[in-house]
């Protein structure tokens, strides 16, 4: 009955047009996208269960992110053969049922069953969903490997920019309807995304063996980082390339979730009595449509100047930026424009990180397993949204329970992510072609093709 | 095999399946722009 989902049966026919592709992988990274937007339903939740508090709530929003990583990481060698088609399909059966579990649970009133639900079942489909239409917007694009996958990750930060304003204005319908509002608005999400996602299902293909873009000739600009081996999931995590990009990712992701978490009371802080909690909620709006341009502008950029020297520019200019920041607030140059440049710079970074880091992976391991190794790789995701909002939320309860303004802290929280960029820059800097020893060999790589 | 007939599927098929993920998104940004607008209602007051 599921025959349709085979990797066979979704080889693109002759004369396929190569562009009908990334519209599939946004479809799917725009519908899981919305986990970004899930602070929208805080208040509600808070208001629905007085027993439930903001720390309990937000502990939904982690470990959806935490089996988003942890997923991708398990099921990244299992997608490589299944064939983006299938794993797409499991991620919207996972992530829809996320939301009716979760539905069932806030009915119920049982945080763990919401636990259960948006956190690990859909988590399980958000990190399904993330990594599998890379390798195949890979395949279609190489020539532009880091405008496909750009586009594609793209999706993900406008994921929210769709779901808050949905998730907001579904619960004010069903609450003016007299229904409950939440659980209503879980169900009705999770059916609508399901049948979002169950496009891109039904447009994805794979090109067929051999393929190529007409007028290709088959390799893309010269460059010793960009290999013409491929190297397989198992041996591609042993290699000191693997930890260095897990380094570049991990660092550049904590550093924008510095800015992040704390964006809307940063600028507030920072101008106190001139920004108030609208406008601040507009900074927020700001961040998040650059940290989606950043994605494909970057990415995009990347096929010009080479992954390494984005990352280079991430590293350099990120922490400057950084470091300046804290400068444009009221005691010093009291300059809200300056603050608001920057830090949209910063999260085009952040975003760029995220989708030009996939097209690196390919550049070093070649294209064979690149969806798993990208995998693997997005548990320093998951390790930086930990890590990212204890540095910051760590800092300042100290500040606060030590009675200290509140404003002070965020200099050193801006500094320490300056520091954790320098070591971005190191790690980025010390990026070699893979050795040898570790490359496929063509009989090996031909029988595992086989096995596929 | 390099690629024959790009043209073979059809440019208005190509152009509704980017419309079915342009529409979602472009009102995602509406809403979006129009929350940031505020930032910027209020920013004269507090820049310098």
């Amino acid at each position: 009955m599921l025959n349709f989902l085979d990797r066979d049966l979704s080889v693109a026919p002759e004369g396929y047009n190569r562009w009908l592709v990334p519209p599939a992988a946004l479809a799917i990274h725009l519908a899981i996208g919305q986990v970004y937007a899930f602070s929208v339903f805080k208040n509600p939740l808070l208001a629905y269960d007085h027993s439930w508090n903001l720390k309990a709530i937000g502990y939904i929003f982690s470990i959806a992110i935490a089996f988003l990583g942890i997923s991708a990481a398990v099921f990244g060698a299992w997608l490589e053969k299944a064939g983006p088609r299938r794993a797409m399909f499991y991620a919207a059966i996972c992530f829809s049922a996320g939301f009716f579990i979760a539905a069932a649970g806030t009915s119920m009133h049982s945080l763990p069953l919401i636990y259960l639900g948006y956190g690990v079942v859909g988590g399980i489909g958000l990190g399904l969903g993330y990594i599998s239409p890379v390798s195949t917007l890979i395949k279609w694009f190489p020539d532009r490997p880091g405008l496909a996958t750009g586009l594609a990750i793209m999706g993900f930060g406008g994921g929210a920019m769709i779901g808050g304003p949905l998730a907001i204005q579904l619960m004010a319908y069903f609450k003016s309807a007299g229904q409950p509002s939440i659980p209503f608005t879980f169900m009705t999400m999770g059916a609508a995304y399901f049948i979002f996602m169950m496009f891109g299902v039904f447009t994805i293909r794979v090109p067929r063996e051999g393929w190529k873009p007409g007028g290709w000739s088959g390799t893309n600009k010269a460059s010793a980082l960009i290999s013409t081996h491929n190297v397989a999931v198992s041996e591609a995590w042993k290699t000191p390339q693997f930890v260095l990009l897990w380094i570049i990712l991990f660092c550049n992701v904590t550093a924008g979730i510095g800015i992040l978490e704390q964006a809307s009371p940063m600028i507030q802080d920072f101008f106190k009595g001139h920004i108030d909690a609208v406008a601040a909620g507009g900074f927020v709006g700001l961040l998040s449509i650059f940290n989606m341009a950043g994605r494909f502008f970057w990415a995009s950029m990347s096929d010009f100047l080479g992954r390494k020297v984005t990352y280079f520019i991430f590293f350099t200019l990120g922490p400057i930026l950084f470091f300046t920041l804290p400068l444009t607030r009221g005691d010093h140059l009291n300059s809200v424009p300056l603050f608001v440049v920057i830090a949209v710079v910063i999260l085009s970074m952040y975003g760029g990180g995220f989708a030009t880091i996939p097209a690196y992976l390919k550049d070093l391991f070649g294209g064979y397993n690149v969806s798993a190794i990208h995998g693997r790789l997005l548990t320093a995701w998951s390790t930086a949204g930990i890590v990212g909002p204890l540095i910051v939320n760590g800092i300042l309860d100290h500040y606060v329970a030590n009675h200290m303004n509140r404003q002070d802290a965020y200099p050193l929280i801006l500094h320490i992510m300056c520091g954790l960029l320098v070591v971005g820059f190191v790690a980025n800097l010390s990026v070699r072609p893979v050795a040898e020893r570790y490359w496929l060999n063509e009989t090996r790589q031909a029988a595992q093709h086989a096995a596929h | 095999m390099a690629e024959q007939a790009a043209t073979k599927s059809s440019p208005l098929l190509v152009a509704v399946v980017w419309l079915v993920v342009i529409a979602p998104t472009a009102w995602g940004l509406t809403h979006t722009v129009q929350s940031a607008l505020k930032l910027f209602a209020s920013a004269p007051a507090a820049s310098h």
